[in-house]
């Protein structure tokens, strides 16, 4: 703002003939997304935050190597009677504990277990966290969970995003009735005490899983099946993106570009998704990275009450609340899956800001926690 | 985050009671008593020394579902209420093994048996009284059995070999035709279809304690039913807080003392760390939750003889489904038992438990050590050769607290060890007994535990291991061991009117019987923690073997 | 107005039967769950099952058992299927916990939230800026719970400053009330003070660009008194409406996490428990509860939204 411009008359006719003066080159249209990635590019703290949620999913895939190279495990295997050499000392897993008559007392006494601690790399890549109360290797754990996390973190944001996308074209393009019922469907799940729902349905879908048999359509589910709190977790945030989608809809639905294509007799569905679908991808796009970030920390608290991911899949959430049994003697069990949450969301929350404001700056997207 | 309940459900049924000569001598000789006053009173005897203090703490957990004697079918439930309500016949009030020895309450003295084992005749004590100040009567007993059918009570099940009680259960008119009662001489006949070895446990339990006719025949929990025992309860607000006050028309029977406690209150607190932490601040006087494992060994050497272990009655087991493919067959059914490791599973639970390989828990007379199937991979791997079992594939079925959850991940990896393509199944506590006891939920193999009723072998091998008593829904006998000797065993013995020694002997059979037919794969017995405040002195303590600790012997130093 | 109080009001029942009809439907559906199997305990046998199924209303067609389930919510009398406990009684005994903890919590958020927001608008783009703004950001990542069994196991077990969870009450004792609840209010707060400083953070700075602030400046105006009375002011709008929203959620049962993590014994916890013990009762009438909140706020952060901003009054 600092400079005056040079002619006062500033067209984008002459800001081809400035360019020219200046570079000797003229502009080229450039695609929005191409501006996008131009601005976000320069955006050096969400660019390190996206590569930091990469290095994180790219960590917990390769939980399997990691388990199979490292630690010689599986992520299911229990070592409670076994040894393993910390440096050059021999370490059971978890100690011979048990309940003994004192003989000077004559009262029963016990004598409680060890479960083995962090070893760092002192036990070759073994228990590097220590071990669980089965005697599961904890960092095989975390990395498994992590990735079951992560998979039902993107997963419910995908569907959520999907659901959202089409109930808001169809309520914005069509209005009317449609409109009507799909905003009170917003509404009514907007009301819903959305923790206690989804864990009254997590509950309740983890006994017997989803089963659904239609003619055509068959839903199979087991109860142990990571589709199932992933499913539960994608309706909560529908109405967070489809009430502001269904805004920007409406408003789009009076632009001359579809009143043009309307006239040239294009079908709903086309009109829906070859031209106001593209002018709202921008948005759709950067809800969708803020609500990966929520649902990460939805599932994690559902898994804390037992309604999230079931048994033997782990999962931060699962994690800490497994952990918070031995806080006083095995803190880290607890804190670590804290941790990896926190930078998995605190990295896709700034990456999600950067991508807005290198998507649209002027919009106001935004996600409640 | 699911609550850790100690012992859940306990189910059955009892009563209280007890005879204590031996127990107020250990407490009238504990030296000082600082904030308590030693008294003389009670009319029973006059050797019964009573150590009265004003207020004794409770911190209890969530787990009390009613404090209606009809209706209360949780440990928690029971332990609050055998000092309550009273029923005819009770148990000593004492540790060990004596505890199950089973003395009149209500009544005047053990019932009278006809020789073919289908009469009773008892009577009830004169001149009792309800804290109401009512008399207590005899048809008060045919009362409380016909208002538990009339409040669906959990405890039915346990009267249906009572003549006409079926009938009863239908049309809920008239009354009971096998019990008949005379208000004026105190006399009570009750008539059995079958011989029932375990009669007398049954009239023990607190589902068979006399209440008040006119007693509505629903939940009386927040308005509490005068007692008969040495206890009343005052108050009650459900999930929070409940009050026993003394009983004042409570005067000291042959086997029932006044209890120390001038009033017992009790708070519910979900959570084990913060129950724990008020008792160690004093702001309790007893921690009813298990130690948090991580706290246990801290707590025990810095508070000593303040904490108590003692082992409940219980079996830890894996049920065997022997009407599914593999376990119909005995050899895969030993090949599991071979396999799991219970030194494992012990330090699974932290080191509270000890191995076992029997049926009984090792509190019974009638416990024989059985060494069947010490842990042997290469054996395992050997009996099932040639089975074809690895190739079935198998779900392990589990509920979701962490007791259960722990020992079914172990399973599922030694499964995994011998060959089987195993997954797990984790269900809700809430529901789980009702699914896997449901024949069509074709459960194959999982967590089951026991913890007994009432201190009976039939409670363990009629109840869960009698093939003539598998039922389509709600079934017990979760591994369908269907086996005619075994069931023809049981039958005989449930005829025996009493638990003589050669009758012990023979239950000690069953139990091999059993095991060499490996029904089931059991594993640990589990043991509990009691912890007190420096106030109380423990030479008090009395760890019953159906009810638990009693608060009514408890003492302050 | 008054059209607009109908058209709420039917729009609020509405909500409420959908939402009390999908849990009812949700409990219904579970195999398993049969109550009268659960209730007749495990020495149950078929005479047993069918008193109960029948005193309970279990064999009816489940729109009535709907019908007969929601009169009973309005009416006071729902019971519990685990223990016959009155479900009102049990979610008045639970208020005085959920209604502590959210209005302090929400004094706190409130409070700090502008402070945060105020601090970050003002100092855009230098260092305490980007400070607060990581922070914040750090604040909204973190799960509640974890947060809350940090602090408990720092404060309260590992060095015992503040009490181990629990719940005392207000009458009862004021100052423990206020010792038991300071750790449980910080951190229910920690996560909407975030969310708070940087929506304020995001309004002002887009005020501050607006037209009348510019010319407020230009006629001289103190700075200060401008970034109070103008940017502020206007900033806080949205704020409104967030708070009704939150402090609704808040209070029917959204604080679930924080009163399990403490053991408080609110209404959020009681709901955490009835799932646990898959009783319905319970839960319908919790969810009822907290929806009935969310309604009732929405509709007044609605009147006030109109009020502060006369361009949106309701139509």
């Amino acid at each position: 703002m600092a400079t005056e411009p040079a002619t006062t008359e500033f067209t984008l006719d002459t800001a081809q003939l400035l360019a020219e003066e200046e570079h000797g080159r003229s502009i080229v249209g450039r695609s929005p997304w191409y501006l996008a990635w131009r601005r976000l590019r320069r955006n050096k703290v969400a660019l390190t935050a996206f590569a930091l949620f990469v290095l994180v999913v790219a960590v917990s895939a390769a939980a399997p190597l990691y388990a199979d190279h490292v630690a010689h495990t599986t992520a299911s295997a229990n070592h409670p009677t076994e040894n393993v050499k910390v440096g050059s000392k021999i370490v059971p897993v978890i100690s011979q504990g048990g309940t003994y008559t004192d003989p000077k007392t004559h009262e029963l006494r016990v004598k409680p277990v060890n479960i083995i601690g962090p070893t760092w790399w002192h036990a070759g890549g073994k228990f590097v966290l220590g071990a669980d109360e089965n005697g599961r290797d904890n960092a095989v754990r975390l990395l498994y969970g992590g990735r079951n996390s992560l998979i039902v973190g993107v997963g419910s944001a995908f569907l959520c995003t999907l659901f959202a996308v089409i109930l808001a074209l169809i309520a914005g393009y069509y209005g009317g009735v449609a409109d009507w019922v799909i905003t009170r469907f917003f509404d009514l799940i907007w009301a819903f005490p959305v923790i206690l729902l989804a864990i009254a349905l997590g509950a309740a879908l983890s006994i017997n899983g989803l089963h659904w048999n239609l003619r055509l359509f068959h839903v199979n589910l087991e109860s142990g099946s990571l589709w199932i709190p992933t499913i539960v977790i994608s309706y909560v945030l529908i109405p967070y993106i489809g009430r502001p989608l269904r805004g920007q809809i409406l408003s789009l639905r009076e632009k001359e570009f579809v009143e043009a294509a309307v006239a040239q007799g294009a079908g709903p569905l086309r009109i829906m998704f070859g031209e106001i679908l593209p002018n709202i991808a921008s948005s759709a796009l950067v809800f969708f990275t803020l609500v990966v970030a929520n649902n990460i920390l939805l599932e994690a608290a559902l898994s804390f009450l037992g309604a999230g991911i079931q048994d033997p899949n782990p999962s931060w959430g699962k994690l800490i609340s497994e952990g918070q049994d031995r806080i006083l003697t095995a803190p880290w069990l607890t804190i670590t899956p804290g941790i990896a949450i926190v930078v998995t969301v605190v990295a896709l929350n700034i990456f999600g800001d950067g991508l807005r404001d290198a998507l649209d700056p002027r919009a106001k997207v935004r996600i409640e926690h | 985050m699911t609550p850790k309940h100690k012992r859940t459900w306990l189910l059955s049924a009892l009563a209280l009671v007890v005879g204590f000569a031996l127990l107020a001598a250990a407490c009238g000789s504990s030296k000082k008593s600082s904030s308590g006053t030693t008294s003389s009173t009670g009319t029973s005897g006059g050797t019964s020394q009573q150590k009265t203090f004003a207020n004794f703490r409770v911190v209890y957990d969530t787990g009390t579902d009613y404090l209606d004697p009809g209706l209360s079918y949780t440990v928690e439930g029971w332990e609050a209420m055998w000092n309550v309500y009273l029923s005819l016949l009770g148990y000593k009030h004492v540790n060990g093994p004596d505890g199950a020895t089973l003395v009149p309450a209500l009544a005047t003295d053990m019932p009278q048996v006809s020789s073919d084992g289908l009469t009773y005749k008892l009577t009830l004590r004169k001149s009792l009284k309800y804290s109401d100040g009512s008399a207590v009567k005899a048809t008060d007993f045919q009362y409380a059995i016909e208002r538990d059918y009339k409040v669906d009570s959990p405890g039915v099940g346990f009267f249906s070999n009572i003549v006409g009680a079926d009938q009863f259960s239908k049309t809920k008119k008239g009354h009971i035709s096998g019990i008949t009662a005379n208000d004026s001489t105190g006399a009570i006949t009750i008539k059995l279809l079958k011989p029932q070895g375990d009669f007398q446990n049954i009239l023990a339990t607190i589902f068979a304690a006399p209440v008040p006719q006119g007693t509505p025949a629903k939940d009386q929990s927040t308005t509490p039913i005068p007692s008969t025992g040495p206890y009343l309860i005052q108050s009650y607000k459900p999930n929070r807080q409940f009050v026993l006050a003394r009983n004042p028309q409570f005067k000291a029977l042959p086997n029932v003392q006044a209890g120390n406690p001038d009033k017992i209150t009790v708070s519910i607190v979900e959570d084990d760390a913060a129950a724990l932490q008020q008792v160690i601040n004093g702001q309790g006087d007893y921690d009813f939750h298990p130690i948090p494992v991580d706290r246990l060994a801290n707590v025990q050497q810095k508070y000593g003889s303040q904490l108590k272990v003692y082992t409940p009655a219980n079996t830890y087991y894996f049920f065997m489904n022997a009407r599914e493919k593999p376990f119909d067959n005995v050899k895969v059914r030993q090949a599991i038992n071979y396999a799991i490791d219970r030194n494992a599973l012990v330090r699974l639970y932290g080191g509270l438990a000890t191995p076992t390989e029997n049926v009984l828990p090792p509190t019974y007379p009638q416990y024989k050590k059985l060494n069947l199937y010490p842990h042997d991979m290469a054996k395992a791997k050997a009996l099932l050769k040639g089975t074809g079992a690895t190739s079935v594939p198998i779900t392990i079925w589990g509920s979701n607290r962490e007791t259960s959850k722990k020992p079914v991940a172990y399973l599922q990896d030694v499964m995994t060890q011998l060959g089987f393509k195993a997954k797990l199944k984790i269900i809700d506590a809430a529901v789980y007994w009702t699914t896997i006891g449901n024949q069509k939920t074709k459960a194959q193999i999982g967590f089951a535990d026991w913890f007994q009723d009432y201190p009976h072998p039939l409670d363990w091998f009629d109840v869960l291991l009698n093939g003539e008593r598998i039922t389509p829904t709600h079934n017990n006998n979760y591994s369908n061991f269907n086996d005619t000797a075994v069931n023809k065993k049981i039958d005989d013995l449930k005829k025996q009117p009493t638990l003589s020694d050669q009758v012990n002997t023979q239950w000690a059979d069953v139990d091999r019987m059993v095991m060499q037919q490996a029904a089931w794969a059991p594993y640990v017995n589990r043991q509990f923690t009691d912890f007190f405040s420096s106030r109380i002195d423990t030479s008090c303590y009395v760890n019953h073997v159906l009810y638990q600790f009693d608060f009514s012997r408890i003492c302050v130093k | 107005m008054l059209a607009f109080v109908i058209r709420r009001l039917i729009g609020a029942i509405a909500v409420l039967i959908g939402v009390s009809f999908i849990v009812f439907l949700i409990f219904i559906v579970v195999p398993g769950g049969d109550p009268a199997t659960r209730l007749a305990g495990k020495n149950a046998n078929d005479q047993l099952i069918a008193n109960i199924k029948h005193n309970w209303g279990f064999d009816r067609p489940f729109y009535t058992q709907y019908g007969i389930m929601m009169k009973k919510a309005f009416t006071g009398k729902l019971v519990s299927y685990t223990n016959q406990t009155n479900v009102t009684t049990q979610i008045k005994e639970g208020l005085a916990a959920t209604f502590s903890l959210s209005i302090g919590a929400a004094i706190i958020w409130m409070a700090f939230g502008i402070l945060v927001g105020v601090i970050s608008a003002v100092k855009a783009g230098r260092w305490s800026d980007r400070v607060i703004t990581i922070v914040a950001l750090i604040g909204i990542s973190m799960p509640v719970f974890w947060l809350g069994i940090l602090t408990r196991y720092f404060f309260a077990e590992k060095h015992t400053w503040f009490p181990d969870g629990e719940y005392v009450g207000l009458t009862q004792n004021p100052f423990q009330w206020f010792w038991h609840l300071l750790l449980p209010w910080l951190v229910l707060a920690v996560l909407f003070i975030g969310v708070y400083g940087r929506v304020l953070r995001g309004n002002m700075l887009d005020a501050i660009n607006e037209d009348y602030v510019r010319t407020a400046r230009a006629k001289g105006l103190d700075p200060r008194r401008v970034l109070i009375k103008h940017v502020l002011r206007n900033s806080l709008i949205p704020i409104v409406t967030l708070f009704g929203l939150d402090f609704a959620a808040v209070l029917g049962g959204g604080a679930i996490l924080t009163e399990t993590v403490f053991d408080l014994h609110g209404v959020g916890q009681y709901a955490a428990q009835s799932i646990g013990a898959f009783d319905l009762p319970p839960i319908m009438g919790v969810t009822l509860f907290g929806a009935f909140f969310i309604v009732l706020f929405s509709a007044i952060v609605d009147f006030i939204y109109a009020f502060l901003d006369p361009r949106i009054r309701p139509a």
